[in-house]
């Protein structure tokens, strides 16, 4: 392998972490305030592929505008979702996973009736290619990593240095002390589920000018986003994060030196590993 | 109480909205989706009490990995029936007989397949089994094989169709077939093109086309320089595309990838600076690369089993037929399918029956008129019966906004085993 070759599966797998992230952040928020492991995530993010292919692809909006109100659109849905389908079997494991399965199903099934059977494509907003550390990466993989370091930045500001965010660690940490200390337990988990699926569409918003849209699209980044944040640790961002960046560069460069299927075996031989000796995961709190 | 309520409301309001989408006009054409695991029959226009029917059964893919050729399939089967039925129906022993088709969604899949195989058999009865492709076909093989039964369609796995299972007929042109003729096309076409680069899905499919690609390489004078295999749920190539793409190929070959990885890939490795040729011998279906991809980025991708302008009369008829029921835009998978099913609609008249072994003989020996010109079954000399469908294989490329037509070749040529 050149240094040309790594250096350019290294640009191309903090795209993959960019996208592993934004997904693993919403996750691994809902599990750790609210207790919900969401199958129905990946399903989500297809939403937020199809969001944008109507508001700018087929309506003509501009890309950052409409990614925009798909996130809120999509965010709303998850308000929406939370108050009908969670809360009422909050704290209920086997219930939840039925219902996020049901989801899951519903949504991909409806996808076909509502979008119909052909993959749809969306065009990147800026097209073109720039030379990094020697190596040509597409511009529209840089702006998937520069507007997912701008969503990490204000999630962290959110949680850090808002009321909500205030709330949140109050509701993570303990429940009943949040509760006796004035906060509204029950919108903060709201926002929290809205914050989660408005994540995972603007991953899905983000992906779709580099993969065709289909109502099925959001199989393997569930099943990846699963891998990260057992890796990274249920219920912490940082780890969700790390997790995200080993993924994602194991994606790539591992899939270009060694192929793909010893790709597969190393980064699930990593997670057994970790989990044999840290359970919790690299960072995880649970 | 109140939380009853308003869960009860909430799943009210979900209802209607999907029932909402089901009855609007969706924003592509769609077919009218076959039922999931309990479904009920959907039949074709009922005909009057005293008309004969002969009840035709499909399973094929509608949803997941297949569904981007196997609605095609079904799309094919609805205006063929249609355009007998029209005209007083199928011409079977003397007597008319109005065309019904009983479909289901397989998914692709072999559980999926044995399921509807049964339920078409034993529940619907219907006289003539059909399946699409896929793991479903396999399942399917086994059944009918066990029960005696007339099957149109196999998988493209190796070993099928066989003469283990003498009524199971393989109704497209397969690996072996498009292969062949596509790298014998290309190395008397392209004889510079001496680097192959292969990619394509990580199932038997992808395996067999690859495993042809190097059985005809040292024949025909190329070198295979990569043999990479993705998991089917892939969409993101780019890893491996920096790998091919770092050999310098002359070609990449993505023969067996499904329409949708197809666009994916085209689309991928062409931002990564590839603008070689990219060829798939297996119906890429070059217009959803067009629509995912980019015209740009298509340009210049050769496809096998492709069809392309200019069309001849009766493949024009059928696009006509095609985009009035269905709008555009116009897939010519459809015209693949065609082949096949006009076969076996000219082999039931010809029979003059719908029994098992006389359909069997008849489709064996005839020779039949369709779409791709004339076609019929053979391949004894690679599968030892002569129970796959032959005829001349379509190449085209999409060039400066259209699909055009490159060249025809004759399929049944084989490598040396």
């Amino acid at each position: 392998m050149t240094i040309d070759l790594f250096t350019q599966s290294v640009l191309v797998g903090l795209t993959l972490a960019a996208i592993y992230a934004l997904m693993a952040m919403g996750m691994t928020l809902m599990f750790g305030i609210l207790g919900i492991v969401n199958i129905a995530h990946g399903a989500l993010y297809m939403l937020g592929a199809y969001g944008i292919y109507y508001i700018y692809s087929v309506f003509g909006l501009n890309f950052y505008l409409a990614m925009v109100a798909t996130i809120i659109t999509i965010g709303l849905f998850g308000l929406f979702m939370e108050r009908a389908f969670y809360r009422p079997v909050k704290g209920h494991f086997a219930p939840v996973i039925a219902i996020t399965l049901g989801l899951m199903t519903i949504l991909e099934s409806g996808g076909f009736l509502a979008f119909g059977f052909e993959p749809k494509g969306v065009f990147a907003p800026i097209s073109g290619v720039s030379a990094i550390l020697g190596v040509n990466i597409a511009n529209y993989r840089l702006l998937v990593i520069l507007i997912t370091v701008v969503l990490v930045g204000g999630l962290y500001y959110l949680i850090h240095r808002t009321r909500m965010g205030i709330n949140m660690r109050a509701v993570e940490e303990d429940r009943v002390a949040a509760v006796l200390q004035g906060v509204n337990v029950n919108r903060t988990n709201a926002f929290v589920f809205a914050l989660g699926v408005g994540l995972a569409a603007a991953a899905g918003a983000l992906t779709s000018p580099l993969y065709s849209v289909i109502p099925t699209m959001g199989a393997m980044p569930l099943t990846k986003t699963f891998m990260v944040i057992i890796l990274g640790g249920m219920g912490s961002i940082p780890g969700a994060i790390l997790g995200a960046i080993v993924v994602g560069l194991a994606d790539s460069v591992l899939a270009v030196t060694v192929g793909v299927e010893l790709a597969y075996i190393f980064v699930w031989t990593l997670i057994i590993v970790v989990l044999i000796f840290r359970p919790r995961g690299l960072l995880g709190a649970y | 109480m109140k939380k009853l309520a308003f869960s009860l409301c909430a799943l009210l309001v979900v209802s209607i909205l999907l029932f909402s989408a089901c009855a609007q006009e969706a924003p592509a054409p769609a077919p009218t989706p076959a039922p999931t695991p309990t479904p009920t029959p959907t039949p074709t226009p009922t005909p009057t009490p005293e008309a004969k029917v002969l009840k035709l059964g499909l399973s094929t893919p509608l949803t997941g990995f297949g569904a981007t050729w196997g609605i095609y399939c079904l799309r094919s089967a609805e205006i063929l029936i249609e355009q007998y039925n029209n005209a007083g129906g199928i011409n079977i022993g003397g007597e008319k007989y109005q065309i019904e088709m009983t479909y289901y969604d397989d998914r692709y899949d072999a559980t999926e397949g044995a399921i509807i195989c049964n339920r078409l058999l034993y529940e619907d009865n219907v006289d003539v089994f059909t399946v699409f492709s896929g793991g479903a076909a396999t399942a399917a093989t086994d059944i009918t094989n066990k029960a005696g039964r007339f099957q149109f369609g196999t998988s493209f796995a190796e070993g099928e169709p066989s003469p283990d299972a003498p009524m199971a007929f393989a109704r497209n042109i397969r690996y072996p077939e498009v292969v062949s003729a596509g790298l014998v096309w290309m190395a008397e076409n392209h004889p510079d093109w001496k680097k192959v680069a292969c990619l394509g899905p990580n199932n038997p499919y992808g395996q067999m086309a690859q495993k042809m690609t190097n059985e005809w390489s040292s024949e025909l004078a190329f070198e295979v320089v990569a043999t990479e295999l993705y998991e089917p749920a892939t969409s993101d190539f780019t890893p491996i595309l920096l790998k091919i793409v770092a050999l310098s190929p002359d070609v990449i070959d993505i023969t067996a990838s499904s329409p949708d990885a197809t666009a994916q890939i085209v689309k991928q490795v062409r931002e990564l600076g590839y603008t070689g040729p990219i060829q798939h011998w297996s119906g890429p279906n070059l217009q959803v690369g067009v629509e995912v991809a980019g015209a740009e980025a298509m340009e210049g991708v050769l496809g096998g089993t492709e069809w392309g302008k200019p069309y001849t009369p009766e493949q024009q008829a059928l696009i006509d037929a095609y985009l009035a029921k269905y709008g555009p835009p116009f897939i010519t998978y459809t015209l693949t399918m065609h082949v096949g099913h006009q076969a076996l609609f000219q082999a039931l008249e010809k029979a003059g029956t719908w029994d098992d072994a006389v359909l069997t003989e008849t489709l064996r020996n005839g020779v039949f008129d369709t779409v791709a010109g004339k076609t019929r079954f053979g391949g004894a000399a690679w599968y030892g019966i002569d129970n796959q469908l032959l005829f001349p294989f379509q190449i085209a490329t999409y060039k400066d906004g259209e699909i055009m037509r490159v060249a025809s070749a004759e399929t049944g040529s084989y490598p040396e085993k």
